[in-house]
């Protein structure tokens, strides 16, 4: 076991984790980042291979538990109808997302005030909305502005991706039944930005993007942190955070790619392990003092789990569309973003629209739906399908519940022995109904626009992405776990960034946000150097 | 793209005996079956795990032998339809296996790309060129009043 200070330790280099490390750079400290996975090469990604579709649904599966590489760690989720997303590698789950890259709404802050549902964030747009433009301009985004859904931003933005004929054709059924659309605020970059070529409508975008287009944090903001001095060491897997005898955390323990136990001390630790992944360490850093784990007084560490629950509905129609060809978001809807009591539940949802599905994605889900048979008529059932599929999924805002909640398993374990997560999560009420809600409207935007078939699954099962609110900010210790800037309330060098922090989901995509909360997080940091742990 | 696989010969047989089950030839679109010589060996190749394929194939031949006394790529058309049906009614998981494996193989061959008018090609380095689409299409969305609430 080697022993080494250093002023910085980040656990974890996906989005949150990039984008603190990058903005702490400047401040010259000695900052090293642990990142459980490798940094990926690009050149390697499924869609140069024939194969890149059976790739997707193996070693580049978004489920750690069906991947089962060396990265990852097994997640019990037997008690859940939704399954974990993720990938352990420098960029996290950056690498495997779509890259849809919206803001949260102003009213996305204050839910307990105006909707008395769970509670209000410490924190409101207008504190983050610096920290969003930085983040979307070190990303790279592609969109319109002018948005009614939103207030006027101050976002940069490259031309939109195409609107294609998938897009059209559900653009005249929205504009049909006059509902909003916009074209969707998306990390892929539609000319060249920042020294990146511009998306070439590979349509594999779910498998890591082989032209570098989409702004996975590998290679938007790790470059430039790695050339600012920060170091960065790959298939190291933290055990524990340990604590000195004052109360302070004094470092990790890791296992390196050797498998060797490795110690680490630091002066300030920064969690970016995501909603799974951090409670999961807190709770694995138990000691004489914090015997129910690191940062743990309030009891909240794992609880609330929130994710966005989908619902996805697909349309056929009589017309040939875009099918495989270009990445699968071009527009979205806020129609029915804002509560409206009139529709049974409270808060709202996103309907994101998915321009068409590649040929084997195709035969399954006709396969799954029933709508293409084994046999004879396999291939006349799957032509009316292939290239003639477009629809959209439902982001629904999934609210706070205190027994959604990640835990240790008893007994399983990953490949370093240690405790693996639990994951017990039950769909709300208020969840269903709104899944409901955007099944029906979706399926009416679908017949507007053409559609001679229409097909749903709610919810979806793969469809954990988003992993919020195991380690809740606010500004009661009693009600949450770290503080309006980030800072664990217990432990006062210990700071949080990742999704994790959440007090509430919203109905968005919520990278955008997490990677805004790290920026804002850093510089309440910096800003505060001579009294950071007062 | 790995093309080798563990199991026998017969398990090939078996395999190959279903794939075309799942998707016979069709003159009419000038495609292969999915039982196929190098499709099949496409699909056995994608099994992570190949003791869960081969497993897949075992419950799939005792079906078949409990039914007609022979292994299934034995029997007739007709025998191995009622076979496959009841392998996945009764052993969906597997039948599931080997259907997306199936798909997996079938939908990458290159003259089942070509009779579904795609490049046979993978999607890089050369990409897509998907119609830019009408943004005017956005002009009554444009003037819209604002719909975010406010929230202070």
């Amino acid at each position: 076991m080697t022993d080494q200070t250093v002023d910085v330790l980040i656990i974890g280099a996906g989005a949150s984790g990039a984008a603190m490390a990058w903005s702490l750079a400047e401040t010259k400290m000695h900052i090293v980042c642990l990142e459980q996975g490798p940094l990926m090469n690009p050149l390697t990604y499924p869609s140069a291979s024939m194969d890149w579709e059976q790739q997707a649904a193996g070693e580049m599966n978004t489920n750690p538990n069906v991947r089962s590489l060396p990265s990852d760690y097994p997640i019990n989720e037997d008690e859940s109808p939704i399954k974990i997303a993720n990938f352990n590698a420098v960029g996290g789950g950056t690498i495997l997302y779509a890259g849809h890259f919206p803001r949260f709404h102003p009213s996305d802050f204050r839910v307990n005030s105006l909707d008395g549902v769970a509670d209000d964030w410490p924190i409101d747009y207008a504190a983050l909305a610096p920290f969003y433009a930085e983040n979307e301009r070190m990303t790279g985004v592609a969109g319109a502005p002018g948005d009614p859904a939103y207030p006027t931003d101050n976002a940069t933005r490259v031309p939109p991706l195409p609107l294609g004929q998938s897009g059209e054709v559900l653009a005249k059924g929205f504009n049909k039944l006059g509902w909003h659309w916009w074209p969707s605020d998306t990390a892929i970059i539609t000319e060249e930005y920042d020294g990146r070529a511009p998306c070439i409508n590979l349509g594999a975008c779910g498998t890591g993007c082989a032209q570098g287009a989409k702004g996975s944090s590998d290679v938007t903001y790790w470059p430039q942190a790695l050339r600012a001095g920060v170091e960065l060491r790959t298939r190291c897997r933290v055990r524990e955070i340990t604590v000195g005898d004052d109360g302070m955390a004094t470092g990790a323990i890791y296992y390196d790619g050797d498998g060797k136990e490795q110690r680490i001390n630091a002066h300030v630790v920064i969690m970016a392990c995501n909603g799974v992944g951090t409670p999961r360490l807190l709770l694995n850093s138990k000691s004489a003092q914090f015997p129910d784990g690191l940062a743990n007084s309030s009891g909240l560490v794992g609880k609330n789990l929130m994710f966005h629950p989908y619902a996805m509905i697909q349309g056929v129609f009589d017309e040939e569309l875009d099918g495989y060809m270009g990445p699968h978001k071009a527009i979205r809807s806020q129609e029915f973003y804002e509560t409206d009591a009139d529709r049974g539940f409270v808060r709202g949802y996103t309907l994101e629209i998915q321009r068409g599905m590649a040929p084997v994605r195709t035969a399954m889900t006709g396969l799954r739906h029933k709508r293409v048979r084994w046999g004879e008529d396999h291939h006349d059932d799957y032509r009316r399908m292939f290239k003639h599929m477009t629809g959209m999924v439902a982001v629904c805002e999934d609210l706070p519940e205190a027994h959604n909640q990640v835990a240790l398993d008893p007994v399983l374990k990953d490949r370093d022995g240690i405790p693996a997560p639990k994951i017990s999560y039950t769909l709300s009420d208020n969840s269903k109904r709104m899944m409901d809600h955007a099944v029906g409207k979706a399926t009416e935007i679908l017949k507007a626009a053409g559609a001679t078939d229409v097909i749903s699954e709610a919810p979806l099962m793969w469809g954990g992405w988003h992993l919020m609110g195991t380690a809740r900010m606010g500004k009661n210790p009693e009600t949450s776990v770290v503080n309006e800037w980030g800072r664990s309330h217990g432990v006062k060098n210990l700071f949080i960034v990742d999704g994790s922090i959440f007090t509430t989901s919203a109905g968005v995509n919520p990278t955008n946000t997490i990677q805004a909360l790290a920026l804002y997080v850093a510089d309440q940091m910096k800003s505060r150097l001579a009294t950071l742990f007062d | 793209m790995n093309t080798q696989s563990a199991i026998t010969d017969d398990e090939l047989q078996t395999l190959a005996a279903l794939a075309n089950v799942i998707i016979p030839p069709s003159p009419v679109y000038a495609v292969p079956g999915a039982g196929d010589l190098d499709i099949c060996k496409g699909i056995a190749a994608g099994a992570r795990r190949a003791e869960r394929l081969q497993r897949a194939l075992g419950e799939l031949n005792a079906l078949a032998d409990a039914a007609h006394g022979g292994l299934f790529q034995t029997l007739s058309v007709s025998e191995k339809m009622a076979v496959a049906e009841q392998f996945q009614n009764q052993h969906a998981s597997s039948a599931g296996l080997i259907e997306a494996l199936t798909m997996q193989a079938y939908y990458r061959d290159v003259r089942v790309m070509a009779s579904l008018g795609m490049d046979a090609r993978p999607p890089f380095p050369e990409g897509y060129k998907p119609p830019e689409g009408d943004w005017s299409l956005l002009d009554p969305v444009r003037r819209r009043a604002p719909l975010f609430r406010k929230a202070d």
